[in-house]
């Protein structure tokens, strides 16, 4: 129905609804919804299970906070809480819902094609993305560089950036002339194998649920 | 400073991007870890202040590396989208936090016109904080607390902005200043 691209701006407007109001209803209906959509989707229960057990801490933690050191009476205290612990499952769910079968090429192929991003930010970003795996190998390379020396490097040590930002800066130079080598071309004109058009049933949906959470809004007393 | 945007700044762009969710990620359950440590003595509230500037130092790094308007944003963004990807503990949120997070300290450089990054960089640290606790005021629902809680909230959070995206940024950046292996100047 919705295509990548009106998957995250829909995501993105939940999330701005949800940071500027308060209903405990509302969050609770988002959560529910968005756990149906990854059921149906055979979201495996493993990644399930994952998202519960990250979300623990931050919606307890949310809602402890605002429940014990609020400055209001103790029911505004509590639906305080509530609003805050449960907008962090909101967060995490939608979030799962969005990243469900996203791959980062289908974004940003969307994104080049839907909102016009210039082609060299969407196959720059690409390209970076597969030195994911190369980083972990340049991590240990370094820790290890360091330990021959007797240093132990630790995250808060600017050392271990610099190291890392050398190897950014070398490998962004190395693909950059690979591409450019392969016929890659800043600015070219550009045709598209596979299209991601944006469908109006995407719009319709989306215009439901805006308006659904409104009239929601409006209803819910909690 | 330069306006066009290369194939190799955005690839570097991207590539800070990505150290940095990685970052970022480890950082979430850094962040449980010590929000529950500090609950045992009734501190938990100022988690998020002592840890925030660890998150907002994508930007300041990148603007400063690529000395172009727009890198403190973009590079913040996609510290924050791929955070998400990662599987964050705060979801679709941490994109709209690097939404903030980005703006709040790309500020800083706009308001030198992008001419002097060292200046710019102490300053971001200050409109990061500004910008970032107005919006916590409204999301975070910090109006909710007593007038001298905040303000201590507020220098705390000063604090951790100024030395991770300020001081840490620093050194970082002095160290690539001295290897020369920024060809931009």
């Amino acid at each position: 129905m919705m295509n990548a691209t009106q998957r995250l701006v829909l995501a993105v407007l939940i999330s701005l609804e949800i940071s500027l109001t308060k209903s405990v209803t509302l969050n609770l209906i988002l959560v529910a919804g968005a756990l149906s959509i990854l059921l149906v989707r055979r979201q495996s229960l493993k990644r399930l299970c994952l998202y519960l057990a990250v979300a623990i801490i931050p919606v307890l933690g949310s809602f402890w906070s605002f429940y014990l050191y609020g400055s209001g009476t103790a029911a505004e205290n509590l639906h305080f809480g509530m609003v805050m612990g449960s907008r962090v499952l909101v967060f995490i769910f939608i979030g799962a819902w969005l990243t469900l079968g996203m791959t980062p090429y289908v974004l940003l192929a969307s994104l080049r094609q839907n909102l016009k991003m210039s082609a060299t930010f969407t196959y720059g970003i690409l390209g970076a993305l597969n030195f994911l795996p190369r980083f972990r190998q340049a991590f240990t390379a370094i820790q290890a560089a360091g330990m021959m020396r007797g240093e132990v490097l630790r995250w808060w040590q600017p050392t271990l950036y610099f190291k890392s930002l050398v190897h950014a800066i070398k490998w962004s130079k190395n693909l950059a002339m690979a591409m450019t080598s392969h016929g890659f071309q800043e600015g070219a004109n550009r045709s598209a194998y596979r299209t991601y058009p944006m469908p109006v049933s995407g719009w319709v949906v989306m215009a439901a649920m805006m308006a659904g959470i409104q009239v929601v809004l409006f209803l819910a007393r909690y | 400073m330069k306006k066009k945007w290369t194939l190799q700044d955005v690839i570097l762009l991207a590539l800070i991007g990505i150290i940095f969710s990685v970052v970022y990620w480890v950082m979430d359950p850094v962040y449980q870890i010590a929000y529950s440590a500090l609950a045992v003595i009734g501190w938990q509230n100022f988690t998020t202040e002592i840890t925030l500037g660890v998150w907002m130092m994508a930007g300041p790094l990148a603007a400063y590396i690529l000395k172009r308007p727009g890198a403190g944003f973009l590079g913040e963004m996609l510290g924050a989208a791929g955070e998400m990807f990662l599987g964050g503990s705060y979801g679709v949120g941490t994109l709209l936090s690097g939404l903030i997070q980005g703006i709040a300290s790309e500020l800083g450089f706009t308001l030198v016109l992008y001419k002097n990054w060292f200046a710019g960089l102490w300053l971001s640290t200050l409109t990061g904080t500004v910008v970032t606790f107005a919006w916590d005021l409204v999301k975070s629902g910090y109006s909710h607390y007593q007038l001298g809680f905040l303000l201590a909230l507020f220098v705390v959070r000063y604090l951790s902005i100024f030395f991770f995206a300020g001081v840490l940024v620093h050194l970082i950046t002095k160290l690539l200043d001295r290897s020369k292996l920024l060809s931009h100047d």
